[in-house]
């Protein structure tokens, strides 16, 4: 690694760090409001509650999502990602598209880079258009047709499509094969799992679906990396 | 999301056939390059009337 990417990197980690604990204590900024100057001060035991409440449910998502999406996304991408929001639905095709119509290799630092632009203007042009919805969004509601509007619905299945193609063409058929039915598998599991798991497990798994495919996704690179790895060495 | 009807699957199925065929369309023909960048585009919007017509 050179001068150049260590300062790069450096950077990024920097402002990373301090745009992440900028948006912490701006998330936090009116309960401590609240608290510290009104004087609404919570019991413990309801913070305590909460917290574990909201952890059931999606904690597995904190550790699961940073590790499965960063392969991709690059630092300065999860920086970015994690403080904008919408990676699966919004980041992660975009970068996907921009390393597919430039042949970048995903985990390169021509392809990180391409992604850092791609993520940018994303960011961008997702806030222009947020902040429009917010400023006209029931006028633009109003007037758009129903049928448009519920098509919408289909986008996200769209995109997960089109990505499953874009990064298919890099792997091998057998590995296509195995992530898709690794993929229904799990969809299955979310969908008809309430007629043999009890319900509080049912509930965690559905509010975390995206942890518990990632989860397998994460299992199954493990798997084909040692296989890799020891067919690469079993050649040599 | 269509509640269990055709209409998510018909979406996935269609954004990516559309993507293979534009994809393939931008790798043969050199006039088509710029296809390659509205891939994604024309493959999600053709998913979402698809999905809405077997929705």
């Amino acid at each position: 690694m050179n001068q150049e990417t260590n300062t790069f990197n450096r950077k990024i980690h920097f402002w990373g760090r301090v745009t992440i604990a900028a948006a912490f204590l701006f998330s936090l900024s009116i309960p401590l409001y609240l608290t510290v100057i009104k004087g609404y001060v919570p019991a413990a035991s309801d913070i305590i509650t909460g917290l574990v409440s909201i952890a059931g449910f999606v904690g597995i998502v904190w550790f699961v999502e940073p590790v499965s999406y960063f392969p991709i996304l690059g630092p300065a991408g999860t920086y970015m990602s994690f403080l904008t929001g919408n990676i699966g639905n919004m980041r992660l095709p975009v970068i996907g598209a921009v390393q597919n119509a430039l042949d970048l290799e995903a985990g390169t630092k021509k392809a990180e880079v391409a992604g850092i632009f791609a993520l940018i203007s994303s960011i961008v042009v997702n806030l222009l258009i947020l902040g429009l919805v917010v400023i006209a969004g029931q006028i633009i509601v109003s007037v758009m047709p129903k049928s448009l509007m519920n098509s919408f619905n289909y986008a996200l299945p769209g995109i997960l499509g089109a990505m499953l193609v874009m990064f298919a063409k890099k792997m091998n058929i057998a590995h296509t094969i195995s992530v898709l039915v690794i993929g229904t598998l799990v969809a299955v599991l979310i969908r008809f799992s309430p007629a043999f798991l009890p319900a509080t497990v049912v509930q965690l798994i559905s509010v975390g679906d995206v942890g518990v495919a990632a989860i397998f996704g994460i299992i199954f690179s493990i798997i084909m990396a040692k296989r890799d790895g020891t067919s690469e060495e079993s050649g040599e | 999301m269509g509640g269990g009807s055709a209409g998510p699957l018909a979406a996935v199925i269609t954004g990516g056939l559309v993507m293979v065929i534009l994809q393939s369309a931008a790798a043969k023909n050199k006039k088509l390059t710029w296809l390659k960048e509205w891939a994604m585009g024309f493959a999600v919007i053709s998913a979402m009337i698809a999905g809405s017509l077997l929705a």
